[in-house]
């Protein structure tokens, strides 16, 4: 290890990072026990409400290592892959049914309902008493977001929103490269998502026409708290794009992820935006989230980091310009895992499976990389984990370069992809001879695995509500500025 | 603009009303 390096690290950024860098290690004790908490030796019982897509997806990271007891999802069709998959879990429909029925038998709960249910269900939870692990983005709105916050501290449960990225060898060193000095300070950031995942409904001007509800779905309890209405499948098919059931179209759905190494580098949530202002929309109507935005964050100083703007863009590029050097054709986000050209090792599980390390088992054996549920949308251009904006001719400016950030430093830019799972610095001549600063941040299994630990009265999950609530607010507030008539 | 200490827009009320959900009777959210 370079001491120098080190040294500099911790002098460039001082007691800023103080509680950024985890202690870690298991703080156990007989007090933790009456408090809910287990012990690393003993396994968790836990329950997952919504188990249609992403909740088969996130269970495989907890499931490789305790038991899966419960399952609920108002959707017979949607559910019965993850239902089979647990054939000895209790199944229920109604979520306040199974707390009534089995809160005495779980520890914990994973939550991979709609964005409009996350309240609801993971509020319920906690007031029984039970660790919460809850799909980003966290809540629809920064009320509901406050609410869970001092719901986690009152009922002193761990809890953890499901941005997995944060756990990922990409995002760790991403900021330890930025914390190193090596980019220098970060005035400026831009962040790009593609399409709403799902696509955008073609609507009516009259809105979603009414049609029969199926017999396999209780769409009252889908509905949950929003405003009663007639049912139209495009609404349970496609709600990330509707405004009432989803965050904020592709931003709000995805910001915590391509923002995720910047909000933790940058250290974002220890201050709120000063400014959020919708500077460009298109495709927006009473029902829907845009087609395209562009917002801009204004955050002031972090200690002795200076204020920085950040851009964010739906589905468009926007004015960025690529940084200087780059050569023609050469591309402006890292691979997925780029980090294996380094010497990081880590295996390429699923999205809920990402795994830092090729050494890392369960009782001995590798662990399980099936994923889970499927994941129906392909990774294809214009999809928001895709590699960009709508392949269409026209406008170079309404087409996004990818989906990930990059930090402009004064020293340098540096890159992220998607989720974190690849980060560079740029132009690539610079990266080739780059060396990796030391690895300070701790490192786990998965993001599951984290949660997990901090269930057993470890150390915090990277991504617990108080930490995840300021990221998921601003997904929705930029979005919400948008869609107002004034915008 | 944005009110950083009330987390909501100072000139904005339409985007304001984003910011807190609407809930339907029976769903009341409390801690």
């Amino acid at each position: 290890m370079n001491e120098h390096r080190l040294s500099r690290r911790h002098f460039f950024y001082g007691t800023l990072l103080a509680g950024a860098i985890p202690t870690g290690g298991f703080g156990s004790t007989p007090a933790l026990s009456t408090m809910g908490y287990k012990s690393p030796n003993e396994k968790l019982n836990i329950a997952a409400i919504g188990v249609g897509v992403r909740g088969p997806a996130i269970l495989v990271g907890a499931a490789a290592t305790e038991n899966i007891v419960a399952l609920c999802d108002v959707d017979e069709v949607r559910s019965a892959n993850g239902f089979k998959q647990y054939p000895n879990a209790k199944k229920y429909k109604d979520y306040r049914k199974l707390f009534d029925a089995e809160s005495k038998n779980i520890d914990a709960v994973m939550v991979a309902t709609p964005d409009h249910m996350h309240t609801p269900v993971a509020l319920l939870a906690m007031q029984h008493g039970k660790h919460v692990y809850c799909e980003k983005p966290l809540t629809r709105t920064p009320w509901e977001a406050q609410l869970l916050v001092d719901a986690a501290a009152k009922y002193k449960v761990a809890t953890q929103m499901g941005n997995q990225g944060w756990n990922h060898e990409g995002t760790k060193t991403a900021c330890e490269i930025f914390w190193s000095g090596d980019i220098g300070e970060v005035k400026e950031l831009h962040a790009w998502t593609g399409g709403i995942y799902g696509g955008q409904p073609n609507l009516p001007a009259t809105g979603p026409e009414p049609t029969p509800v199926p017999p396999t779905l209780d769409w009252e309890l889908w509905l949950g708290p929003t405003e009663q209405r007639a049912f139209n499948p495009l609404m349970t098919n496609q709600w990330r794009a509707f405004i009432d059931f989803s965050t904020g179209g592709s931003l709000g759905d995805w910001l915590v992820h391509n923002l995720g190494p910047a909000h933790l580098a940058l250290q974002l949530h220890k201050v709120s935006p000063t400014s959020v202002e919708c500077v460009f929309v298109e495709g927006k109507n009473q029902w829907l989230w845009p087609l395209r935005a562009h917002i801009v964050f204004e955050f002031p100083a972090r200690g002795s980091m200076p204020p920085v703007t950040v851009h964010t863009y739906q589905n468009m590029r926007g004015d960025f310009q690529n940084p200087p050097g780059m050569a023609e054709g050469e591309r402006l986000f890292p691979p997925m895992n780029n980090l294996a050209d380094k010497g990081r090792p880590f295996v390429q599980g699923g999205d809920g499976m990402m795994l830092v390390s090729t050494q890392l088992t369960v009782d001995g054996k590798p662990m399980n990389q099936n994923r889970g549920g499927a994941f129906p949308v392909s990774r294809r251009p214009g999809g928001p984990g895709g590699r960009g904006g709508q392949e269409t001719p026209g406008d170079p400016k309404m087409r996004a370069p990818g989906n990930g950030s990059v930090f402009v430093g004064s020293k340098g830019y540096m890159a992220t992809t998607s989720r974190g799972e690849g980060v560079w610095l740029l132009p690539a001549s610079r990266w080739a001879e780059y060396k990796l600063p030391p690895q300070l941040l701790q490192r786990g299994i998965n993001h599951q695995q984290d949660w997990i630990r901090s269930c057993k009265g470890g150390a915090p999950g990277v991504s617990e509500f108080s930490v995840a609530a300021s990221i998921s607010s601003g997904c929705r507030s930029g979005p919400s500025h948008c869609v107002s008539p004034a915008s | 603009m944005w009110d950083a200490n009330k987390r909501r827009f100072s000139n904005n009320e339409e985007a304001n009303k984003l910011l807190k959900p609407y809930l339907r009777k029976g769903w009341d959210l409390k801690v």
